[in-house]
Order: structure tokens, then C-alpha cells, then sequence
């Protein structure tokens, strides 16, 4: 390992990376910085020439910022290693983001939000009737329990627009279990395959890529931990549950989540959330149907 | 590059392609099913207690479970399953070896003396040896035991002549068998009734040959009266509770699963619509890592059981396509990029 200076570029999942580069790079200095660090053009011009001094620059593609590859591009006499970062929905197809009018994620308990649950609260339902809806003939007609081939195929694409061997990384994820804590936060182990992958791509010896660096890692990624639905759970040959952690919160039921959830909404008027998954028919169809089956009525 | 035979196989045939990057959960071994199930199909069970999974699914899956031996009309149905109405298609009990499920047959076509067929004590009542655990409660007198026997074997012969599928999950090549009748006994004496001797009863571990021989009897002796069933052959991955050899449990496990993989695999080779269906090798296989095994080692858990019936139902039902991922790859793969894009508000916050 030659390089000494490495910084590293993506979302939150680079901390952990970054852990690893300092386990097993102790004499190198390693650095991550987040897409959200560079607001303005002034911090990004500052960063930009910082950065000059670095050796590696290791980047996730959705470095959606004012620090662009346009700007580190133009770095001179650096390695540049593109990375992808892990988002992998099979486990938690339930789970989606929400956006208002000005873009900015829609919060609530944290910015997950339960598909059925954020349809069953944009149609005025209560949240009893919103928890009946969570049932195995409703997650059948979604098809949650068909993510995972997708999930796969869309995080091997990831891969292959990066520089790293998707089937290396692949190889350690698919023995881990259930390796997300939601649909962007891998769980450490899962972390530190991306960084066994990387470290290959960065030329680290045999020795090295032998090192548990899984057993060292703090877990950055644990805030929220969304359950895997039992539904799910069955097909994917693991143990279910319906628990949610929010930071030190845990949530036991789906009765319970929904409640807080429609609380936490308060008065945001429904038609400015958007949701891309609530635009598919799909979802509304198999909801009323739903509906009807339980005998509520005024549901389109 | 040079050719060779290898090369015009397909993935199946590759452990890099079809196994090492394989999730446990998505591993499918069964390549080719000879035959197909139809929702009209009457589909009988019989084997180990692995098959009782296998019953259940088919209850659940609306497939046409075949049950021979239904008791009374008026029992209840918690009084049924307490009484092990159901449990097979018939009250056959478990049928761990395939010497019992020989005689089995031979028994129900009158090829044994009944007078052979023994008659156990327990706790005051009287239960039928080769299916003791059947009646919890027993029977009060030996004229009620003969006269169930009779009806039962009565079932049994109705389950061979009228089934259109017979699935039958081999357990254990270890058994007890009365010395002087030959009968092969599903539990040890004294287990569940009975007193054990060791003059009146031995131990045997069936060989490979002696397995083999016995199984391809069986279904010959089943197609005598049946021609057309067709057999679904599964090997039970529920591992040695204990073994009666002077090898480890461990050791016996490996002996007796593999003798029973080895004989279903020359039924499939030597009979026509014969077929395996590897649920031994889904719950087993080094993927797994024995997440589809319960703490104890041994039990099966749910998932593995839909593992299998999933695998199952894949390759037998009729009417059930391929599942379909691709009308879900699109929108999956729209909201990944989506997901992907997004900045956690909550990161922001505490940066």
C-alpha cells in the first residue's frame, strides 16, 4: 500500500468504509465526507483544494452535491475508485420514502415511511382498519415477497457502473442473512464486504483481506431498523417480526407504528405528499380491494 | 478454445453458477419434474414425520389431499388431529423405514399371518405395535384393536388402489424387528408400550442393497394394484434422534440419509414416473448454514418447510407459472434509483 492520503465521498454508508481503511491502513490517513458537507459553492471550493493533497479519491455515484465529479475529477495525480453504495429493498418492500412539494424528504417518526401505511393516511383511514390491511393476501397481491431477484439484478448493475467485482462483494452478502437494517442501511458485516471488495480494488494483500474487520466495526447504520415482515420473512427462510426501532424507540406492532405514524403526520395535508409508490394502480387497486373485503366503503 | 462436453451444459450443471452465488432461500436442486400435479390429483402421504410438513401444505394448498382413514363424522376436528386422523392419509403413523413400508403393504394384501401382528400394554390400555402412538389413548380391549386394524388396513388398501400420487419420505434405514415374525416395529419396545427382550427383538441397520431392494419392491408391489401412480420420492432431513449403532450419531445420521438418498435415486433410475424431490438437499446444503434448522440441530423450522413446498409446488403443481420477477424489476429498479438519490434528511441533521 503505497497511497498514504484517501478520502472517501458517498452517503452515510462510508463511515463504516472509512473505519475499515484506518483498520487496515493504520499508517494511512483516510477521511470521509459526506454529500450533504458541501451546501455551497464556497465550502466546495475549499474542499476542492484540500482534497488536492489526497491520493485516493474512493466515490459513491449519488454524490448528489455541490461537489461534483466535476470538481474532483479535475484533481490531479489521483486514483479515482468508483464505489456503489448497497440499497437492497427485498428484505423491506414495505418501506418508501415521501417527498413535499420543495423536495425535502417527508418526516414523520424518521423518513421511512410504510407504503400501506402512508396510502391507508393519504384515504382518511383510521388507523385500525390501516392495520388490517397488513395481511399475507395483501402482501401476495403487492408482491412482496418478489424483491429479491430484482433486488439483485439492480444492486449487481450498482457493481458493474462501479470498479468493483460485484460477485466478490456478492459472494460474502448472500451468507450473511439478512444483511439491512432498512433498504439503505446495511448492517456492518454487510459494510464490510463492500470493504473487503474495495480494499481488493485498492490492492490490499491476501493478509489484509483476511483480517474480521466485521468484528470491529461500530454500527453507523442503527438508528432505524425496520421489521421484516413475517410474510416476508418466510420467504426469504428467516425469522419475521413486527418491530420497528426509531433510535432507542422500539415499536411493537403494526397498530402501534400506524399510530404514531398518523400522529407524527399531524396536519400536513396529504395531497402534498408524493410518494412514487402510491402512483403505481397497482397499490390502489389491491388496497380497495382490500377495503371492500373488510366491508369499509367510500374508498375509490 | 477446445471443446468438450461440459461446455453445451447449462447453469444447473455449474456449482459457481448455480450454487456458490445462490441465496439459500432462492436455491432450487430439482431440475426436471417427469410428471405433473393436478389440482384433481388424489395425493397421498406416507414416511417419517418430515412428511407431515408436506401433508399440511397440501391441506393448505387446496391440492386434493387424499385421506383414507378419516374416523368417525362426528368427531371434532381437534379431537381428530389428537386421535392422528389426517396426519398421513391413512393411521399409518410414521413410517421410518422402507422395510415397514414393505410389510405394510404385504399385510394389507393378507401376505402375513395377523396372529404375527403384536398387541402391546400400556398403562392399562392395549395399543397396536406397528402404530402405537396413533390412539393416545389406547384401546380398552383387544376386540376394539382388531377391529380398528382391520378397518385401517382396510384404509391402506383403498390409499394404494385410488391414489394418483403417492409421496413418500424415507426416514431411517435403523429399526427394531421381532425375531420370530420378521416384523419391522416403528419404535423401539418399551417406548411406547410394550416390554422390550432382547431375545424376543433385534436391532438392524438396513444396508444400501437391502434398501434399495425394498423400496423398488414397494412401488412394484403398489403398481400391482395401481399401475399409474405416480411416486414422489423425499428424504427426510430430520437427523437421528438417537442411534442404536456403535457409531456416533453424527456418523449414523450421514449413513442413514445417504443410503436412503442412494436408494431414491435408483428407483428414479430403474421406474418410470418415479420422482425426487430434494428436500433433504434444501434443508441440508452448506448455503443454509442451518438457519432452516431449529436450535436443537434437528427440527425443521417453518421456513424450511416452505422452502421446500415452494420448490415443490415450482416444479409439480400444474397451473403454477414461473413467478414472475420481471413485471417487478421495472418499478423495483425505479425506486432503487430513487432511494439511492436521496440524502437522509436525519444524516443532514446531525452532521
Amino acid at each position: 500500500m503505497t497511497q498514504r492520503k484517501i478520502f472517501l465521498l458517498g452517503n452515510c454508508q462510508v463511515r463504516t468504509l472509512a473505519d475499515v481503511l484506518r483498520m487496515v491502513f493504520p499508517e494511512a490517513e483516510v477521511i470521509e465526507i459526506f454529500t450533504w458537507d458541501f451546501a455551497d459553492e464556497e465550502n466546495t471550493a475549499g474542499a476542492t483544494q484540500y482534497l488536492r493533497s489526497f491520493d485516493v479519491q474512493i466515490r459513491m455515484p449519488e454524490s448528489h452535491c455541490t461537489l461534483t465529479t466535476r470538481h474532483i475529477d479535475s484533481l490531479p495525480h489521483q486514483r479515482k475508485i468508483d464505489i456503489p453504495s448497497i440499497t437492497f429493498p427485498a428484505y423491506h418492500p414495505d418501506l418508501v420514502y415521501a417527498q413535499l412539494p420543495d423536495g425535502t424528504n417527508f418526516r414523520s417518526l424518521t423518513d421511512y415511511h410504510s407504503a400501506i401505511g402512508l396510502w391507508g393516511w393519504r384515504n382518511g383511514l383510521d388507523v385500525a382498519t390501516t392495520a388490517a390491511l397488513f395481511c399475507d393476501d395483501v402482501f401476495v397481491a403487492l408482491g412482496y415477497d418478489r424483491y429479491w431477484s430484482s433486488s439483485v439484478s439492480a444492486l449487481k448493475e450498482a457493481f458493474d457502473a462501479s470498479d468493483l467485482n460485484f460477485s466478490h462483494a456478492w459472494s460474502q452478502l448472500v451468507r450473511l442473512g439478512p444483511f439491512m437494517h432498512t433498504v439503505n442501511h446495511p448492517r456492518p458485516a454487510a459494510l464490510a464486504a463492500l470493504a473487503k471488495t474495495m480494499l481488493s480494488a485498492l490492492g490490499a494483500s491476501p493478509a489484509e483481506l483476511d483480517l474480521p474487520v466485521e468484528r470491529y466495526l461500530h454500527d453507523h447504520c442503527e438508528s432505524e431498523v425496520w421489521p421484516i415482515y413475517p410474510f416476508v420473512a418466510r420467504r426469504l427462510g428467516t425469522m419475521g417480526s413486527w418491530q420497528w426501532r426509531v433510535h432507542d424507540r422500539i415499536i411493537g406492532s403494526v397498530e402501534e407504528w400506524i399510530a404514531a405514524s398518523f400522529a407524527s403526520y399531524g396536519d400536513q395535508d396529504p395531497e402534498d405528499v408524493h410518494c412514487w409508490r402510491l402512483m403505481d394502480p397497482l397499490f390502489g387497486e389491491v388496497l380497495s380491494g382490500r377495503l371492500r373485503e373488510l366491508g369499509v366503503r367510500g374508498i375509490a | 478454445m477446445a471443446e468438450h462436453p461440459y461446455r453445451a451444459l447449462d447453469a444447473t450443471h455449474f456449482w459457481s453458477r448455480s450454487v456458490a452465488p445462490i441465496a439459500f432461500h432462492e436455491m432450487d436442486p430439482m431440475v426436471t419434474a417427469p410428471f405433473s400435479v393436478s389440482a384433481t390429483d388424489r395425493v397421498a402421504t406416507i414416511g417419517s414425520c418430515f412428511a407431515q410438513h408436506l401433508s399440511r401444505f397440501l391441506v393448505r394448498s387446496g391440492l386434493h389431499y387424499f385421506v383414507t382413514e378419516e374416523g368417525a363424522s362426528d368427531l371434532s376436528s381437534e379431537e381428530r388431529e389428537r386421535r392422528n386422523y389426517g396426519t398421513f392419509s391413512a393411521r399409518f403413523g410414521n413410517v421410518y423405514t422402507v422395510r415397514q413400508a414393505r410389510q405394510l403393504f404385504e399385510r394389507a394384501y393378507g401376505q402375513w399371518d395377523a396372529s404375527v401382528e403384536e398387541i402391546w400394554s400400556r398403562e392399562g390400555v392395549l395399543v397396536d405395535a406397528l402404530r402405537p402412538m396413533v390412539e393416545p389413548g389406547g384401546f380398552p380391549d383387544e376386540e376394539a384393536l382388531l377391529l380398528d386394524r382391520e378397518h385401517h388396513l382396510g384404509a391402506v388398501r383403498r390409499l394404494f388402489e385410488e391414489s394418483d400420487v403417492l409421496v413418500f419420505t424415507l426416514g431411517l434405514t435403523e429399526g427394531w424387528r421381532n425375531r420370530e415374525s420378521g416384523l419391522v416395529l416403528p419404535v423401539v419396545p418399551g417406548a411406547s408400550g410394550g416390554d422390550f427382550s432382547h431375545e424376543r427383538y433385534e436391532f438392524v441397520n438396513f444396508r444400501v442393497h437391502e434398501v434399495i431392494e425394498d423400496l423398488i419392491a414397494f412401488i412394484e408391489l403398489v403398481r400391482s394394484v395401481n399401475p399409474d401412480l405416480r411416486f414422489i420420492l423425499t428424504v427426510s432431513p430430520v437427523p437421528l434422534i438417537a442411534t442404536y449403532s456403535d457409531e456416533h450419531v453424527l456418523s449414523a445420521t450421514t449413513y442413514s440419509k445417504s443410503v436412503l438418498r442412494v436408494a431414491a435415486s435408483e428407483a428414479v433410475a430403474h421406474l418410470p414416473m418415479v420422482a425426487y424431490l430434494p428436500s433433504y438437499e434444501l434443508i441440508t446444503n452448506a448455503a443454509t448454514a442451518g438457519r432452516y434448522y431449529a436450535d436443537d440441530l434437528r427440527s425443521v423450522t417453518d421456513e424450511g418447510v416452505a422452502h421446500a413446498m415452494r420448490v415443490f409446488a415450482q416444479h409439480f403443481l400444474e397451473g403454477v407459472a414461473d413467478v414472475s420477477v420481471a413485471e417487478f424489476s421495472e418499478g423495483v429498479r425505479r425506486e432503487i434509483a430513487h432511494v439511492a438519490a436521496i440524502i437522509c434528511d436525519e444524516e443532514v441533521l446531525e452532521s
